[in-house]
């Protein structure tokens, strides 16, 4: 007798693979890019139509040719590239440490009910501070160099992994736990084969978070004292009233901040596939 | 690929065929009480019942009958207030030779269609490529031959089922616990997976107890019923099925059939006046 079971192709859809999926909307980002572009031409007009016929004052809001113009400057000098350094080295050191933390802190609060119940008033004590006004115990604490804005990005960002990697560690569906205790799972494979991979998407937006988190926090730390990196750089001109220059930075920190989003975006996607929107799949 | 034969995919079968009576589950005055906030829940009372060897058999009962409570004690998840539970016997623990099914398909979206089925075995530390052979094997056998490489959420919910049914097969278990498997299915898909269990467990004399509210699924494929009543759960009777060990959906258009489910309905009554 053999067992080959029927599909009733009518009632499941289909018995073999359909071709569906991975170039659903292949035509789709082309329009959208346009699109975008033309906001951005849109918004460019704009700007340069209100500077030139003095609706805002210049002092405040350069033209967009004078911002384009002091930018190229900058980019011409060699100073800039070593604050620029500065400030990307304390968010990356101070993002990679931070996440480290907030998830080794989230895996023993999302493991032990215990611990997390103990230390929820801290948690919640902690996540209504405004970590901005660390900043000056910081620099008194660690100086003008680069540790009190590592110290103060760690601060101000690790909790955002916290939260997320508890929740994920928690969120489990019980039946996909009795699931594993059925198959008589040891404490690590219920670890690694379900809660890991379930709080995978969790800690990833957690990490998109932390990273915008990291970059207000090693500026605020740069304003408050600091001797170099691009906060710093910015007060300077601030102070000396080039405007045009105090914008070419805010435009520069707003690339940095889109180019470590896209980076941290990416292995999201690389990672945690299957969470992804559909017709995005990893094939 | 060469059609898969009953004894290829589940092994050899057991003494059973000469034991015919053969004690496989025996519950032996069981109660089960919940403490809930304020008080306590009496889920079981004092409940016995025997299945034999290679018996397919349905706790048929209203939500909160204990039948899922029951269900998840044989699986050894959980621990009767009094009483005691023997799979097998030994006492009911968590194993290799006993596999719980539920409702939701629990798939993990993180892997493929072939690595769901290969969970087990990696959880069992089993031989990796006699597993890989088997679970190829074995999801031939469900109607998913080709679907290896897929994402579980491009299929349907029946073929998550079916990828599930897979799953719990993969170890060989003598013992399959379903709790509610197809219930959140439509009719039609429903009844497939049924008649599909029903084969199943004739071809390889597997124990198989389900857990239902379904009074046509619970005829369709059981050699027995259990009737429960409710809070406490109590059995209130059993129901012969004599159809023997081949079920198809022409059965349903029968008076035997029809009259099963009377019985049935009668006894879920009787349980719920009885309160």
């Amino acid at each position: 007798m053999t067992t080959q079971l029927p599909v009733e192709a009518s009632v499941d859809g289909g018995a073999r693979p359909a071709v569906a999926g991975a170039s659903r909307r292949a035509s789709l980002p082309w329009g959208t890019w346009a699109a975008s572009l033309g906001v951005l031409i849109i918004l460019v007009g704009v700007w340069d139509l209100l500077t030139r016929w003095e609706t805002i004052d210049p002092i405040i809001v350069p033209t967009p040719w004078s911002v384009a113009d002091a930018t190229w400057t900058l980019m011409g000098e060699g100073f800039f590239y070593r604050h620029l350094w500065v400030t990307t080295a304390e968010v990356l050191l101070g993002f990679g440490i931070g996440v480290f933390l907030g998830c080794g802190l989230g895996i023993v609060l999302g493991l032990s009910d215990r611990t997390r119940r103990v230390m929820s008033p801290y948690v919640v004590a902690f996540a209504g501070l405004p970590k901005v006004v660390l900043a000056p115990l910081f620099i008194t604490a660690f100086g003008f160099g680069m540790s009190s804005k590592v110290v103060m990005a760690v601060t101000i960002c690790f909790f955002a992994l916290l939260v997320n990697t508890q929740l994920g560690l928690t969120s489990v569906d019980p039946e996909a736990r009795r699931l594993m205790a059925s198959l008589n799972a040891s404490r690590r494979d219920v670890f690694f084969k379900l809660s890991v991979p379930h709080s995978l998407p969790l800690v990833f937006a957690g990490m998109k978070t932390a990273l915008s988190l990291a970059l207000v926090g090693a500026i605020v730390g740069e304003f408050v004292g600091a001797s170099s990196g691009l906060g710093y750089l910015l007060s300077q001109y601030s102070y000396q009233l080039a405007v045009p220059l105090v914008w070419s930075i805010t435009f520069v920190l707003a690339l940095m901040g889109i180019v470590l989003y896209v980076m941290i975006e990416w292995l999201d996607r690389k990672i945690v596939h299957w969470a992804q929107p559909q017709g995005r799949g990893s094939e | 690929m060469p059609r898969s034969t009953s004894a290829d995919l589940v092994g050899s079968v057991s003494d059973a065929a000469h034991q015919p009576d053969h004690q496989k589950i025996v519950v032996d005055h069981v109660s089960k009480v919940f403490d809930v906030g304020d008080g306590s829940v009496h889920a079981l009372s004092d409940l016995s019942l025997t299945i034999a060897q290679g018996e397919v058999v349905s706790f048929l009962g209203p939500s909160g009958c204990g039948k899922s409570t029951l269900l998840t004690m044989l699986a050894g998840l959980t621990t009767p207030t009094t009483g005691s539970v023997t799979v097998g016997g030994s006492p009911a623990s968590p194993r290799r030779d006993v596999g719980l099914m539920f409702q939701r398909s629990m798939l993990f979206p993180w892997r493929n269609v072939l690595q769901n089925v290969l969970l087990p075995a990696e959880v069992m530390r089993l031989d990796r490529s006699d597993s890989r052979e088997r679970a190829v094997e074995l999801l031939d056998m469900v109607g998913l031959g080709g679907w290896e490489k897929r994402r579980v959420n491009e299929l349907s919910g029946g073929m998550q089922q079916r990828v599930a049914l897979a799953r719990v097969l993969l170890p060989d278990p003598d013992v399959l616990l379903l709790d509610e498997p197809f219930g959140a299915l439509d009719e039609m898909t429903r009844e497939s997976l049924d008649l599909e269990i029903a084969k199943i467990a004739a071809a390889t004399h597997k124990n198989v107890v389900m857990v239902t509210h379904s009074l046509y699924e619970a005829a369709l494929v059981s050699d027995r019923i259990f009737v429960f009543s409710s809070r406490p759960g109590r059995l209130v009777g059993v129901v012969e099925v004599p159809f023997g060990a081949t079920r198809s959906a022409e059965l349903s258009g029968t008076p035997e059939f029809a009259a099963i489910i009377s019985e049935c309905r009668e006894l879920l009554q009787k349980g719920h006046a009885g309160k």
